[in-house]
């Protein structure tokens, strides 16, 4: 049995993850931060390099640039810490640990974990590095804004069981608004055929959106490019909420802990779009849009 | 490997603290100014329109991952001149009416969506190309029209 060269270019991708799981698992006592970087991420970028030769881009060029960052610009195993917080009563705290009030009789407990000495935590620890692509939950030891969370929810009014009725809501939102813009390029010939995006809509449209006061959309270009927006919204949107409501729902349920099942771990994708009138085109890409690869492509001086 | 030697490898890694910091270091900018910020900008759009172009299919015709890419290297650059402008203005900015905040908040808006709607048709025409392609997907719960 022979292998198409997409299941060769998975493999790849394969390899290149458990190089750098591997890579981060070695202690730094046993080898360096730059002789870790040299080892491993010719292979790591030679893996990434054929999967994205066979067409699996994206993935190929995220890891290979997250590899980067790990094993070259950043020195986790040195200056990271995994983040937990807890809620408890005040006589479960230790005197030891930092904490900070946050309602009546609760105190919020927060733990750092440095790189740890045991194999079996060391894995967990390097596995929860290598999936958090924001840092969301990390302290990374660093100047920049980027670990912090964009949720727009309080976080001391939320319970669990209303934050996933919320979120299951906003996942069905999700899932509506994906299904009409698909209806929606079934109507028009700019998703179906070689046509530029200025074209007039076809007359059925045409009179459609008329009937149903949809006339302020009538530039098409602008119809075309907000089908586009909410559509790439909605889709990234969805991912997110369910992974966070699989994730938080399994938490309630004691089955993961609080850094994995944690509604605080679970932040929102997108920030508000009201941002535009406070910070214009920059807050747009900044703080409205996605910023899962903000990581590995700015590092904030401010 | 002699310790000069290590020094000088660990020095030249340590340039490399991420892509935008990189080439701040190279060029000997200040790192809290504002060229390193504007640097920063740059560098980040650059590798985001790389990144986003490695998404996309080979081969489809008519689909083109430069000016796929080019799309996000256009907002690196009005990103730049937006914050080149206020940053020349934020003497004025500071001492601000409200009718003067209002004023700014509605000129933020109306470039945003002036520069998103003049640029997007650039990505957007790659993204239909794909679609064209592929084929549409089928809707899950709306009927589709006959």
């Amino acid at each position: 049995m022979s292998l198409t060269p997409k299941q060769l270019g998975l493999l790849s991708h394969l390899a290149a993850t458990s190089l750098l799981i591997s890579a981060l698992l070695i202690r730094p006592s046993t080898l360096s931060h730059t002789k870790l970087a040299l080892a491993f991420l010719p292979p790591i970028w030679a893996c990434h390099i054929y999967s994205w030769s066979v067409g699996l881009g994206f993935l190929a060029a995220v890891h290979a640039l997250q590899a980067t960052e790990l094993l070259l610009f950043q020195d986790p195993r040195e200056r990271f810490q995994v983040v937990y917080r807890q809620k408890s009563s005040p006589s479960l705290v230790p005197r030891t640990s930092a904490s900070d009030s946050t309602k009546e009789g609760e105190k919020e407990h927060i733990r750092k974990e440095p790189y740890p000495i045991n194999f079996r935590s060391r894995l967990q620890w390097v596995f929860k590095l290598c999936v958090s692509l924001r840092y969301i939950g990390w302290d990374t030891n660093s100047d920049s804004s980027i670990s912090q969370p964009i949720s727009p929810f309080p976080k001391e009014t939320q319970t669990r069981s209303r934050w996933l009725v919320q979120n299951i809501l906003l996942a069905a939102l999700c899932i509506f608004f994906i299904d009409a813009t698909i209806a929606y390029q079934h109507l028009d010939p700019y998703f179906q055929v070689e046509t530029p995006i200025d074209i007039s809509f076809p007359p059925p449209l045409a009179a459609f959106l008329l009937s149903y006061r949809f006339r302020f959309l009538s530039p098409p270009r602008l119809m075309r490019i907000m089908v586009l927006g909410v559509q790439q919204y909605a889709v990234s949107m969805l991912i997110n909420r369910v992974s966070a409501i699989v994730h938080v729902s399994l938490g309630s349920l004691g089955l993961l802990d609080v850094w994995w099942g944690g509604v605080e771990s679970w932040p929102i994708i997108m920030g508000s779009p009201t941002v535009v009138l406070t910070s214009g085109l920059r807050g747009f890409w900044g703080k409205f849009w996605h910023q899962l690869l903000r990581s590995v492509s700015y590092q904030s001086h401010r | 490997m002699m310790m000069s030697d290590k020094l000088a490898l660990t020095k030249a890694l340590q340039l490399f603290m991420s892509p935008g910091k990189a080439v701040v270091r190279v060029l000997e900018v200040k790192p809290k100014s504002f060229s390193a910020y504007a640097i920063n900008i740059v560098v980040a759009f650059f590798v985001s329109g790389v990144l986003h172009a490695a998404a996309l299919p080979f081969n489809v015709p008519g689909v083109s991952p430069l000016k796929y890419a080019s799309f996000f290297w256009i907002q690196g650059v009005c990103v730049l001149a937006e914050v080149s402008v206020e940053h020349v203005l934020r003497g004025t900015l500071k001492q601000k009416t409200w009718w003067m905040g209002r004023g700014a908040s509605v000129v933020r808006l109306v470039w945003t969506v002036a520069i998103l709607y003049t640029t997007v048709p650039i990505v957007a025409d790659q993204i239909t190309g794909v679609m064209k392609i592929m084929g549409l997907r089928q809707t899950l719960l709306l009927p589709l029209p006959k």
